[in-house]
């Protein structure tokens, strides 16, 4: 018969026994000293009563040092494990796979622990309470596939070490691995008597599609005990689903949405729940939201992007029994708003007969609350030579006839370097001065030669037949193609080669099938050219409702603002892609994890991208990238897998583990109900405390009598 | 006439330690009391002539009959024949055990107010009063002497004396018994912090001599009452190495047992050897003393 503690560190408390004697140190100490002329009598007195006065003195102390000890052993919950385990000791010996269910789930926590620490402390109970002749192993749920191989152990301490190291994991629960793994240890065990007792919260997830008789091998004389913790019924749990920012690109200060999805995974409504919004560490947004049961919604914040650059933060729930997915990390890149020169070749006696008339307009209207997306600034072809072009990320030549040698060659610089170009045709362009100028070895940067420009007549114009609306300059158009199609072409030059240049994609087409606007990467940069004119010249696109988003969509697709959007992210376990460029392939990332590592992933092609795959998380957080393009973040999150606390019922249970037999055992009744229990015990806590109130009463007769 | 609260402030010893001397005290105390009494205490006394004597350089010309003078021409002096009632020995008990006080008045304090107060009643009633301070042994004698005046050096001795020693008053009355050799009025005034019969012997040899004894037996509220609360080191005033650490609550009962018992003794022993006691705590009006030394005076 042994005695084990549920709460052991309480008993720390019992050096609190100690107080009585320092108090009355203390004041032994601090006794007033008074001269006294009836000393003689005192003594006499003290004589007849000191020997009486001290025996009651140690009564007291032993009765109050005792009640203290007594709360203490109280605090710390003591258990009896009673007459079935010294009858389990004189049984033969016995092999016991302790499965220790370390999914997140079980990071719920009730009270002052999560559901897994209390796990271990009760299968730390089971271990101290085996006999010298059983075995035992320790199991982990989820496990690594690098973890070493468990082996049966007679020695208790390596298995409270194997205890103590149980760490909970993110992974997918798979159930069915799992009780093979045990199961086949205990097969190849030959102990006479064998049982598994399995430690879990016992919800569903894992169980829906789970049958004893899908594993291949169950052996005959098992035992299973379940052990559950945190009660047969549903937990309440709130959660954030996902984090989303829309209406990119985020360009600095201008207004950003960021939309929190939060579900109510529990049986009752929730009111006035507070959902903070976190960029960086500072709060920035806050909502207060009631939820029903089951129910899901969106939560909206508007906040002004932060400065050009990447940020990450947070959207935070009050926190419930299950804090693991009341958090959803989130990183974004915001840019300055471009900065664009158009050079204009037909500059015209007026604005309004300029070339760049209607580029201009479409690039000038402000974005939502007055902030710009766009800085214009509109040149004459000939002040070209005095503008420094690193000052821009886009250049837009308009009709420009010609330009010099060195002129040709800082371009092409610039393109290569990562800077957009964007070609607009005119009645200044010449196709075959065009050609030997831009379409040579060493300023290659017109995607396809040029043909000889083909004019329409005024009541044939061309239409729009092809839009390539899945392209990223082309995406305002997914579902509005009939926008680009009603627009109409009277004259446009031909592109010869499309066939056999590679890289050049089309974004637009003509009825006739040659194409209207073309693009291709050079270098870090890229090159648009469009066919036709970018005034009302050669085309009545410039008055469609279309043309503002469209050139909006070609800046900022040269100008690469796709970037500035929200970053990479993943709910673990999934692997994380991380897309890169063409010219990335069989280059390294640089993963560093939040809680300090460093990680090495690589680029590779799949299918028409490049793209790195990342799933050796340690922790969810911030995970900042080092990639060939530069800094990046990855925003990892915990998984919501686990978020659903539905419990198999112990019926449900028993049915899916025929035909073996299933104890399963609450607890908080643990010990309690039979002697199959896992855990014989029976609790001393009321005569404890029985006890705890005679010593208190005979204290309070003793100190009274004084 | 003073109302009886006013008699109460006019004898507290609180209030009387206000007051600048021991002599004012003294006569403070006398005349308040006296005041209060309906017969007067002089009634019987008087002074009668004994005989003419030649006039010698050195006697007061306040006394020289001048009659005889006109009838004879030379100078004579009266002489009477005081009607001394009693010669009275005041014995103050000047230990450091009379040093306590609890409430603003040492017993010593209270001993030297009452002692002054009996020493102005006597002289004002003729009596010739001494009074000898004592600790371990007697520390200043001063012998019976009559006259009103005689005060004064009684009241100074008094203030000037600081409680120190132990007390051994068995000691006191034996050396006291060689000096004294009249018979008169002895009172003690004293804590009486020895050993009960010692201290019985010695004054059981005065009262035999037929001297009257008076024991003023003065304590403090304190001594009388043991209120105290907490765990406290007790400390002998005469004798400091004497300490003993206890719960005051838990030993009070056996205390006052052994005080009750230690006064009994006294009060027994008196009563037996027709000496009168008298138990005074420091906080007894002192007309209340004068009046119990008046009705034994009568």
């Amino acid at each position: 018969m042994g005695l084990t503690f549920l709460q052991p560190l309480f008993l720390l408390a019992t050096l609190a026994a100690a107080v009585p004697v320092i108090i009355h140190l203390i004041y032994r100490r601090r006794a007033l000293v008074h001269r006294f002329p009836a000393v003689r009598f005192l003594l006499l007195a003290d004589k007849r009563t000191a020997r009486k006065f001290r025996l009651h003195q140690w009564l007291l102390l032993a009765l109050r040092v005792l009640a203290i000890l007594l709360l203490a052993f109280l605090l710390a919950r003591p258990h009896l494990t009673g007459s079935n385990v010294q009858a389990a000791a004189l049984a033969p010996p016995q092999a016991t796979v302790i499965l220790v269910d370390n999914s997140l789930s079980m990071q719920y926590r009730d009270g002052q622990e999560t559901r897994l620490q209390r796990a271990k402390t009760l299968a730390s109970r089971l271990v101290q309470g085996l006999a010298a002749s059983d075995s035992a192993a320790v199991l982990p749920l989820l496990t690594d596939e690098a973890a070493p191989p468990v082996f049966f152990s007679h020695d208790q301490a390596t298995l409270q070490e194997q205890l103590a190291a149980l760490q909970p994991s993110h992974a997918t629960v798979d159930l069915r691995s799992a009780l093979q793994r045990a199961l086949t240890l205990l097969q190849e065990s030959p102990m006479p008597r064998r049982r598994l007792v399995f430690l879990s919260d016992l919800t569903m997830r894992g169980w829906e599609d789970f049958h004893l008789s899908q594993l291949p091998a169950v052996p005959e004389q098992v035992t299973l005990h379940f052990i559950r913790l945190g009660g047969p019924q549903r937990d309440s749990n709130v959660l954030i689903t996902d984090v989303h920012i829309t209406e990119r690109p985020f360009i600095e200060h201008a207004p950003l949405d960021i939309t929190a999805v939060v579900q109510n995974r529990g049986a009752a409504a929730l009111r006035n729940l507070r959902v903070d919004l976190l960029l960086g560490s500072n709060a920035v947004g806050q909502q207060l939201v009631d939820l029903g049961p089951d129910e899901q919604i969106s939560v909206p914040f508007r906040i002004a992007a932060p400065a050009a650059g990447l940020h990450w933060g947070e959207v935070r729930l009050e926190g419930d029994g299950f804090v693991e997915d009341d958090r959803f990390n989130y990183a974004l890149r915001t840019v300055t708003p471009v900065h664009v020169l158009l050079v204009d070749g037909d500059p015209g006696t007026s604005l309004f007969d300029s070339e760049i008339f209607y580029l201009l307009q479409a690039l000038q209207p402000r974005g939502v609350l007055g902030r710009p997306l766009f800085y214009p600034k509109p040149i004459p072809w000939e002040g070209l030579e005095q503008e420094r072009l690193s000052d821009y990320q886009v250049v837009v030549f308009c009709n420009v006839e010609a330009l010099t040698p060195q002129v040709r060659q800082r371009v092409y610089q610039f393109v290569a370097e990562g800077g957009g170009l964007l070609f607009f045709a005119g009645n200044r362009v010449d196709p075959v001065r065009y050609n030997a100028m831009f379409y040579r070895s060493d300023t290659l940067v017109l995607p396809l030669a040029l043909g000889q420009p083909i004019q329409r007549p005024q009541d044939q114009p061309m239409t729009i037949a092809t839009v390539h609306s899945t392209h990223e300059a082309l995406a305002a158009f997914t579902a509005e193609e009939a926008m680009l199609q009603r627009g109409k072409v009277y004259r446009y030059f031909p592109m010869e080669g499309l066939d056999t240049v590679p890289g050049v994609r089309v974004l637009l087409a003509l009825q006739d099938g040659r194409p209207l606007l073309v693009d291709k990467d050079l270098g870090r940069g890229r090159v648009l050219f469009f066919a036709s004119s970018a005034d009302r010249d050669w085309t009545d696109l410039p008055t469609r409702t279309a043309y503002v988003p469209l050139i909006h969509g070609l800046i900022g697709y040269a100008a690469r603002l796709s970037a500035a959007a929200q970053r990479p992210g993943a709910i673990m376990p999934e692997a994380a892609r991380l897309l890169g460029r063409a010219e990335d392939d069989g280059m390294t990332v640089t993963i560093h994890t939040p809680d300090g590592q460093e990680r090495l992933t690589r680029y590779t092609r799949d299918g028409a991208q490049t793209v790195a795959s990342y799933a050796a998380y340690t922790t969810p957080g911030i995970y900042r990238l080092t990639t060939p393009a530069g800094a990046d973040f990855l925003a990892i999150n915990g998984t919501r897998a686990e978020s659903n606390f539905e419990k198999i019922q112990a019926v449900d249970l028993q049915a899916r583990l025929r035909p073996l037999s299933v104890v399963i055992e609450e607890e908080e009744t643990l010990g309690q109900s039979s002697a199959s229990s896992a855990l014989p015990t029976r609790e001393l806590a009321s005569l404890v405390l029985l006890t705890l109130v005679v010593v208190l009463a005979v204290e309070n007769v003793c100190a009274n009598r004084l | 006439m003073p109302t009886e609260t006013a008699r109460r402030g006019y004898f507290d010893p609180l209030v009387l330690a206000k007051i600048a001397t021991m002599s004012l005290r003294a006569r403070h105390v006398v005349e308040g009391l006296l005041s209060g009494l309906h017969d007067s205490p002089y009634r019987g006394y008087s002074v009668e002539f004994a005989e003419h004597r030649e006039y010698v350089p050195g006697d007061e010309i306040r006394h020289i009959d001048w009659k005889a003078y006109g009838k004879f021409d030379r100078y004579f002096i009266k002489e009477y024949e005081e009607e001394t009632n009693l010669r009275a020995y005041l014995l103050v008990d000047a230990s450091a055990s009379m040093d306590y006080g609890s409430e603003g008045l040492s017993k010593f304090d209270y001993g030297c107010y009452l002692a002054a107060s009996l020493a102005y009643l006597m002289l004002r009633q003729g009596d010739d009063v001494g009074l000898v301070t004592f600790g371990a042994q007697v520390q200043r004698y001063i012998p019976p002497r009559g006259g009103v005046q005689h005060i004064h050096a009684l009241a100074n001795h008094l203030e000037a004396t600081r409680p120190q020693g132990e007390t051994h008053l068995d000691q006191v009355l034996r050396e006291l018994a060689g000096k004294l050799s009249r018979r008169g009025m002895i009172v003690v005034i004293s804590d009486l912090f020895d050993d009960p019969e010692v201290v019985m012997r010695a004054l059981r040899y005065f009262r035999h001599r037929r001297n009257e004894v008076i024991v003023f037996h003065i304590l403090d509220k304190n001594e009388l009452e043991f209120p105290f609360q907490r765990l406290t080191v007790f400390e002998d005033i005469e004798d400091t190495a004497s300490r003993v650490l206890s719960d005051p609550r838990a030993i009070r009962t056996a205390y006052l047992q052994q005080m009750e018992a230690f006064i009994a003794e006294y009060r027994r022993a008196c009563r037996r050897e027709t000496i009168d006691y008298s138990l005074f705590p420091t906080t007894t009006p002192l007309d209340v003393a004068l009046t119990r030394y008046l009705a034994r005076r009568q």
